[in-house]
């Protein structure tokens, strides 16, 4: 399997009675609590993180795109995949924005990508994020009552506007192009592989399995709702015949190591309970436009994690988050297990971890992502192996199907 | 009362129609909460034949002909034209009081009289409207009733949509509580169409085409649409003349309908 680490680039210093004094992370959330001068130190943390995760083994890095929203203040991911695409070398780029119906023309984000392909030498992976409702509908005022059908019609002229080598003409229902015909072009063909990051949305399973496209199932819920969702994404693929493939499928976990879990509580405890109890801190009325989510997903009673329309979650303890599956936290090995369990329990070959979490302060994400590379990641690599990675760049599966780096090391040892 | 579907957009799509009373057709459009045949109705269907289309997609969210507010006027004057309505008396509440000034304002000879009840379709940034699609249930509740602790405010505030994501799945509290916010859904997701992000379509620059004469009914404790814009209504239709009804906000029909029949009734005859 690939194991990629995710950043949501976090605020780390909001005051300590924000969910008193606030009403909302995202969206509404105040400019008086940003600081410009602090957030110059947490982009090149993040950058820093990101690269560093790149250069121990990590197979992918994943960036993320989020608007007005102070737990990931990354609104163009594009900008920090370009600074990624030149620090790094040997690992996916894997864009997890891209809210592609917000953008008009959704040609910008062909290009965009394209750019970003030639640049790293074909190492990106392109996300179609439909995006949040606090994103697309609140922030950015997108239509929610059409953003679905703009979302499969921007998915549609992108690939498109990647794959066709006429210029041509778009004349949809909500955008009209009378030249299309981008330069650059990617350099993956015939375009870099799609991810669409889902929230439990189930039309999205079937968009995902039609299409030929990853599932990825971004959620703060951890393993346990995941298994839900996941589930339900692999039932709709036995219902159309479709393989069930673990690389179509990702999945988003929060994951710290140390040398015994009292030492995890008390190193990365206080920055688990920031994010969830201030971060997720989201006014209720933003949780879902009317009309975002279809019927039939409101029915299978698939709501979203963060700010679903209704009362605010009971505060987080480390304890609970760890119960819930929140947090796999632990030694290597034991966080090693938990993950083997999940991947093949989810059925997911692609498994991106936060390492980084809320507050947590750049030294001890960097100890924290190092831990994980060197005692984590290796002895996950052999799962799903038998079989083949079509959602990621050609030009990266060499490395990924090399000896595992722990048989490397093991039998460096044994000589 | 009956029910019919009345073929529109030359046949592409049809709109249901509910009709009570006899006499002189009269021509009602629903607000945001959607088509609910109440005491305003009943009233005025004593005296007229009430005919009261369901806006498309109002009820199934799967309309997908119409994708903006000009969509939706051609489909009015198409079900006009079928139902072969001229010379009638409109009235429209709400979301149903800006799709009215429109109708009127794109054919002003085609309406006897141009009722508004609170109608939304002009802004001013100094007095916002209420943002009904980033609130939570109650505090929805508490906007559109006068009384928030009136009855009809205390059921709608308490229909439990929060308790939505934390209620067992498949238990009997949940799957009725889904279909409470599947009927929000049908009902708000269509008005985005018309509605989202600010209720501003641009009537201010047709409003002034209205020939039809115009009363303006409001309730005096609206909190969804500021009561001032009763003045901007009228400072823009000539002769527009303005009725205030103690007691209501947003929802005037549910809460003070006597009034709100009465007021029509000796307005349009």
């Amino acid at each position: 399997m690939k194991l990629e680490m995710f950043h949501l680039h976090p605020y780390r210093d909001l005051p300590e009675d924000f969910p008193e004094k606030h009403r909302s992370v995202w969206v509404d959330v105040s400019s008086e609590l940003f600081d410009p001068v602090k957030a110059h130190q947490m982009y090149n943390d993040t950058l820093d993180e990101l690269e560093y995760a790149g250069s121990l083994g990590f197979d992918g890095i994943c960036v993320n795109e989020h608007h007005q929203n102070a737990y990931g203040y990354m609104p163009s991911p594009n900008i920090m995949a370009a600074s990624l695409a030149r620090r790094t070398s040997d690992v996916a780029i894997i864009v997890m924005g891209n809210s592609i119906a917000l953008y008009d023309p959704p040609t910008r984000v062909a290009e965009e990508m394209a750019m970003l392909d030639c640049i790293s030498g074909g190492r990106m992976v392109s996300g179609f994020p439909t995006g949040t409702s606090m994103d697309t509908n609140y922030a950015y005022g997108s239509n929610p009552a059409t953003l679905r059908d703009k979302y499969a019609e921007a998915a549609e002229l992108i690939v498109k506007a990647w794959t066709e080598p006429e210029m041509f003409t778009w004349d949809g229902r909500f955008f009209q192009l009378r030249y299309v015909n981008i330069w650059p072009r990617p350099i993956q063909q015939p375009h870099p592989p799609i991810w669409v990051p889902g929230a439990g949305s189930i039309e999205t399973w079937d968009w995902c399995l039609e299409h030929e496209y990853n599932y990825a199932y971004l959620s703060y819920s951890g393993f346990v709702r995941g298994k839900q969702v996941m589930d339900g994404f692999w039932a709709k693929a036995d219902e159309l015949g479709i393989e069930k493939n673990p690389y179509q499928a990702g999945f988003l976990q929060l994951v710290v190591t140390a040398d015994s879990e009292q030492e995890c509580e008390d190193k990365f405890g206080p920055h688990a309970e920031y994010f969830y109890n201030k971060m997720l801190h989201v006014y209720p009325g933003y949780g879902d436009a009317p009309g975002y989510r279809t019927l039939d997903t409101i029915r299978a009673g698939l709501l979203a994690q963060t700010g679903s329309f209704g009362d605010r979650p009971p505060a987080s303890t480390w304890k609970s988050l760890n119960e819930n599956g929140n947090i796999v936290s632990g030694t290597p090995e034991q966080v090693t297990e938990k993950l083997e369990a999940v991947a093949k329990d989810l059925n997911i070959g692609h498994l991106m971890m936060l390492c980084q979490i809320g507050s947590m302060p750049h030294d001890l994400a960097m100890e924290n992502i190092k831990r994980v590379a060197t005692d984590v990641v290796p002895n996950l690599r052999h799962i799903h192996s038998e079989y083949e990675d079509r959602w990621w760049p050609q030009m990266l599966q060499d490395r990924v199907q090399q000896q595992p780096m722990f048989a490397r090391e093991t039998a460096v040892a044994g000589d | 009362m009956t029910e019919s579907q009345i073929a529109v957009a030359n046949g592409r799509f049809n709109i249901e129609v509910h009709e009570q009373g006899s006499g002189d057709p009269l021509f009602f459009l629903h607000g945001i909460s959607g088509l609910d045949w109440n005491a305003v109705l009943d009233e005025l269907a004593t005296t007229h034949r009430v005919i009261a289309p369901r806006h498309p997609g109002f009820g199934d969210q799967s309309q997908t002909e119409l994708d903006d507010l000009s969509d939706l006027v051609y489909a009015y004057l198409d079900l006009l034209d079928a139902l072969d309505l001229d010379g009638v008396p409109l009235v429209g509440h709400s979301l149903g009081g800006m799709i009215a000034a429109e109708l009127a304002a794109t054919q002003p000879s085609r309406f006897s009289t141009l009722t508004l009840l609170a109608p939304m379709g002009l802004w001013d940034p100094q007095r916002p409207i209420f943002d009904f699609f980033a609130c939570t249930p109650k505090e929805m509740a508490m906007a559109f009733f006068a009384d928030a602790e009136g009855e009809a405010a205390q059921s709608a505030g308490e229909a439990g949509l929060s308790r939505l994501a934390q209620i067992e799945i498949g238990t009997n509290e949940h799957n009725s509580l889904v279909e409470i916010y599947v009927e929000r859904a049908k009902t708000l997701a269509t008005a985005a169409k018309y509605l989202w992000p600010i209720p501003n379509r641009g009537l201010d620059k047709r409003i002034h085409r209205i020939s039809a004469p115009t009363r303006l009914i409001w309730g005096s404790q609206d909190h969804v649409v500021p009561t001032s814009y009763a003045d901007d209504f009228a400072n823009a239709i000539s002769g527009a003349e303005i009725r205030m009804i103690e007691s209501a906000g947003h929802e005037l029909m549910l809460e003070q309908p006597a009034s709100v029949a009465a007021a029509i009734q000796e307005f349009i005859g």
